[in-house]
């Protein structure tokens, strides 16, 4: 069973119980929190919005030490524990989790408590102090741990990651930056793909294995910092068009599928699926392809084919592995609406695939963000989301259209 | 991690207990591919090794390992060294890429079992689908991370990704380009969408649901292989049907074998009964080139293969009904080549019904190639020549008359009588030498089977031998059931049977006694119209004794037949 499946069991098993009641409340203090943060970087400590989510704060915290007598968070790698329990963020408080977890990791923060000894206005200290601590400072824990005291803050107590272990990789004064690794895992992947493009699947001895292993470095770039990766996407000069589209089309659709609370073996599926999404443009002809202006009748019909051809070329692994089947499966349909529009028009009724469905949307977006030629104006991402919400319904799943656009415009 | 010029070295009692660790760590790969997890061993084992891990990375936060080529090292000091052929350790994770593997103070007793079973497992893992770091990466275990090496990009490689690093990290410093001036509104068109003014993005985004989400995530964890196995053939058939170049074909047509095997592991018979039927059917067309032809019949011969049949074979005796008669479509779709496989596993089959299935399903499959069927009537276990002999009579065809002949004397009594009723299932004048040799054979049931199977061939060739029969000398010394059951057949020929019947029960020919007389009675019942009810009605107004009496049995049964008198 995968992580997440198992979560979803959890949460299933848990309904009712005091655990629920805990995750629950855990959940909402972090909701919480996350808005404190961010109001005690623009108000004062008396403002109304501050006091009153202090209050609820401090009511979750209060319902937690009820139930498990301690209330102590713990960050490990990009996840939050509370008391031991991995939380889980669902599509509301994603934002959330993902604010409170790299803000104490840059501060060097490896965990928070709470104690019966906590009050409202430790928990608005806590939180302008966490706010006023610029990460870019020497020492901030430091820093932070000499204000905490000077405040006299009883009820809460934080732990240094140095305390806890370099399992983060991190040591004091000599912290890697993150957005190597990202840089790392996609050069990684553009090389991959752009040679899969170039010489084709069969001459470059691709394998499902070196697929899943360049999508799994993708999928972690990605959920330990996304908005370092998302950056990358409006690069350009550095790879082939098809290249870079087809790596930041696996980017946005593992993105959506990140957020739509999708287990980490499928974001994997799915990452491979939208990185050979246009394998089969590897026989559309160069004029064809870059043109920057509209294509001709036989020209968009040329470039249709780029879907049976991507099938054409997965089909030279000797296996049917499940990763091959999905990238097959979207690379035929990812232009195949759920109305039955789009191509390519088959004689057997194919709907397109959940996950089909995905890559239609992130392709879409970025043919608009990024459009094949430097001459062109590119969409905005507004734009592009409007256009894309404006299709939504009859040709592109409405759910995932409306997830997209809140993903885009809240990252 | 390297230790730094005139930094403090690890205590060696510290290293001395690292080793220790990794000594226990071996031992529990080792029982983890020996036990299963209930064993006791077993679980000392991993007890042993969990009280220590735990007790170290108490005082200690964290034990983090260098992979190297031909060791483990902990803080520069060589804790393991693997000894022997049969490392599960040192070489899985650095073949893979692993450099590093770090255990942290949280870790459970779940996660380091899951570890063992992750490394023990790698050994069977097909390199091209997987390898170790990808299966680490599937377990996800948050307190067992390691740090990996892009190895797996072994041919790829060559500076390439450094220097598009390297590129792509002066993009990022220089920004992001500005965009050209030229519209572009006509890739709208190219996409296939509609000009984007309709939505109002930030009303659009508030009306997305978590009901909505639950179902679009409901929807997507709930499809299984199945359905994507299904929509892949869908596509591939698709390809298959509008390409014309070979090459293609070819390898389209053997991925499209692949996901038949794959539907068929997983027990769903029918999508691939209609895939091989598909493909027939391309191939069919008269368009289609002899290659193209030769391609379709590799897949489908490849899929009769011994190989892939015994894949099948152990999970015959557990099926239910709907999977046995899924599986009997498919089987019967295969190649001639199938049928030496199938016939092995027909003779091992445990259940009747699994003989039954495989049964009718050979019978297909060797219609046009009955020979190939010849070297099981020979095998040395009576069973299997019986199993064929009902194989041959399931097909039918007349080619399968010289092998049922030859089995016709075969030394086991229910093989003979197996013979016997195939030839009545061919329904084949020319099978009648061969009863008649039956009809004579000293076990009684199969001479009944056999007097059975001639009345089911019918006709004259059949009566004359049923005649010939009733009126030997040999006849005279059965017994009367058989007598009767000889009569009641050759009277079921039709009413043209009745003037000799009649002659026999008075006596003008044949055996002239009162039972044997009688036994033609019912024989003239079984004939039926009215030539026969006439004589019926004669011998109970002036017949006697056991010939009265069975006449007028006779008659009710007579009476009872519904439709005597429309068939006369």
């Amino acid at each position: 069973m995968t992580p997440q499946a198992t979560k979803l069991e959890d949460s299933k098993l848990l309904i009712g119980t005091d655990q629920a009641r805990e995750y629950q409340l855990a959940n909402e203090l972090v909701g919480r929190f996350y808005v404190l943060l961010r109001n005690t970087r623009t108000h004062d400590r008396n403002n109304r919005a501050v006091v009153a989510n202090a209050q609820a704060a401090l009511a979750k915290i209060n319902g937690l030490l009820d139930i498990s007598g301690k209330v102590s968070f713990d960050i490990a790698g990009d996840s939050l524990f509370l008391n031991g329990i991995r939380l889980r963020p669902d599509f509301s408080n994603f934002q959330a989790f993902k604010s409170i977890v790299s803000h104490a990791r840059e501060r060097f923060i490896r965990s928070f408590s709470f104690d019966d000894a906590v009050d409202e206005d430790d928990i608005v200290a806590f939180a302008s102090i966490l706010s006023a601590v610029d990460p870019e400072e020497d020492e901030p824990y430091a820093q932070i741990v000499e204000r905490m005291a000077n405040e006299g803050i009883a009820g809460i107590e934080i732990g240094h990651v140095e305390e806890r272990g370099p399992s983060t990789g991190r040591r004091k004064g000599k912290v890697p930056d993150p957005a190597e690794a990202v840089v790392g895992a996609f050069a990684s992947a553009l090389y991959f793909i752009g040679k899969s493009i170039d010489e084709g699947i069969a001459d470059t001895g691709v394998t499902p294995r070196k697929m899943k292993r360049v999508v799994q470095l993708v999928v972690d770039s990605l959920l330990a910092n996304e908005e370092e990766m998302l950056s990358l996407t409006s690069l350009k000069g550095h790879a082939g068009y098809t290249h870079q589209h087809s790596l930041n089309v696996c980017i946005y659709s593992v993105m959506l599928a990140h957020r739509l609370g999708l287990p980490k073996n499928l974001l994997r599926e799915i990452g491979v699926a939208a990185l050979f999404h246009d394998n089969g443009k590897v026989d559309v002809a160069a004029e064809v392809h870059d043109k920057d202006g509209p294509l001709t009748g036989a020209e968009l019909e040329a470039r249709h084919d780029h879907t049976s051809g991507g099938v054409k070329a997965l089909s030279h692994f000797k296996e049917a592995d499940r990763t091959i089947l999905r990238a097959m499966l979207v690379a035929y349909l990812h232009h195949l609406d759920i109305d039955g529009s789009g191509y390519p028009q088959t004689r057997r009724k194919i709907e397109p695939d959940a996950v089909s469905r995905i890559v239609r949307i992130a392709d879409i977006y970025d043919v608009l963000t990024s459009p094949r030629s430097p001459s062109l104006k590119a969409f905005t991402t507004d734009e592009a989301l409007t256009a894309i919400l404006s299709n939504a319904g009859d040709q592109l799943d409405p759910t995932l259209a409306r997830a997209f656009a809140h993903v885009m415009t809240r990252s | 991690m390297h230790t730094s010029s005139g930094a403090r070295a690890t205590p060696l009692h510290v290293v001395a207990r690292v080793r220790t660790l990794m000594r226990q760590l071996v031992t529990l790969l080792k029982n983890t591919a020996t036990y299963d997890a209930n064993n006791s061993t077993f679980q000392k084992s991993i007890d042993m090794l969990y009280t220590g891990l735990k007790a170290f990375l108490n005082e200690h936060e964290t034990l983090a390992l260098r992979i190297r080529k031909k060791e483990i090292a902990f803080d520069d000091q060589v804790v393991y060294v693997p000894i022997g052929r049969s490392d599960a350790l040192v070489h899985p994770l650095y073949r893979d890429g692993v450099r590093k593997l770090t255990f942290s103070k949280d870790l459970t007793r779940e996660e380091l079992t899951s570890f063992a079973e992750t490394l023990v497992e790698a050994r069977e893992t097909d390199p091209y689908d997987s390898d170790l770091v990808t299966a680490l990466w599937e377990r996800d275990l948050a307190n067992i991370t390691y740090e990996a090496e892009n190895v797996y990009l072994e041919n790829l490689e060559g500076g390439g990704i450094d220097d598009l690093a390297e590129e792509i990290r002066t993009a990022r410093e220089k920004g992001p380009e500005p965009d050209g001036s030229e519209p572009a509104d006509f890739l709208l068109k190219e996409l296939g969408l509609a000009s984007g003014t309709g939505a109002s993005l930030e009303a659009e985004v508030e009306s997305l649901t978590e009901e909505d989400i639950e179902k679009f995530r409901s929807q997507v964890m709930d499809e299984d292989d199945s359905r994507i196995l299904e929509r892949s053939s869908s596509i591939c058939l698709e390809i298959l049907e509008s390409t014309s170049k070979d090459d293609v074909f070819r390898r389209t047509a053997h991925f499209l074998g692949e996901i038949c095997d794959w539907l068929v592991s997983v027990q769903e018979f029918m999508p691939v009964c209609s895939i091989i039927s598909d493909l027939r059917a391309i191939a069919q067309r008269p368009e289609v080139p002899e290659s193209t032809r030769e391609a379709i019949s590799d897949v489908i011969r490849k899929r009769g293969g011994s190989e892939k049949l015994s894949e099948i074979e152990s999970r015959m005796e557990e099926m239910g009904d709907a999977k046995r008669e899924g599986l009997f479509c498919y089987l019967g779709q295969m190649d001639a080549v199938a049928i030496p496989p199938l016939c092995r596993t027909l003779a091992e089959a445990e259940t009747r019904r699994v003989r039954y299935m495989l049964a009718r399903a050979i019978s297909i499959v060797a219609k046009d190639s009955v020979q190939d069927l010849e070297p099981f009537l020979r095998d040395n276990r009576w069973y299997v020549v019986r199993n064929i002999a009902m194989i041959l009579g399931m097909i039918a065809t007349q080619d399968t008359l010289p092998y049922l002949e030859e089995v016709s004397r075969h030394p086991e009594a229910r093989v003979r009588r197996e013979v016997a009723r195939a030839l009545g299932r061919v329904r084949k004048p020319e099978g009648l030498p061969a009863l008649k040799v039956l009809m004579r054979d000293d076990n009684k049931m199969i001479r009944q089977a056999a007097v059975s199977a001639a009345g089911v061939i019918g006709g004259d060739s059949a009566g004359t031998l049923l005649e010939d029969t009733i009126l030997g000398k040999e006849f005279e010394m059965k017994a009367t059931d058989e007598k009767r059951r000889f009569m009641e057949v050759y009277g079921a020929l039709g009413s043209d049977g009745v003037g000799f019947l009649k002659a026999y029960i008075e006596g003008k020919q044949g055996d002239a006694s009162e039972s044997s007389r009688a036994c033609a009675v019912y024989g003239l019942a079984t004939a039926g119209g009215s030539a026969a009810r006439r004589t019926l009605k004669k011998l109970l107004a002036g017949g006697e004794g056991l010939t009265r009496y069975a006449a007028s049995e006779a008659i009710s049964m007579l009476d009872g037949r519904v439709d005597d008198s429309a068939s006369d």
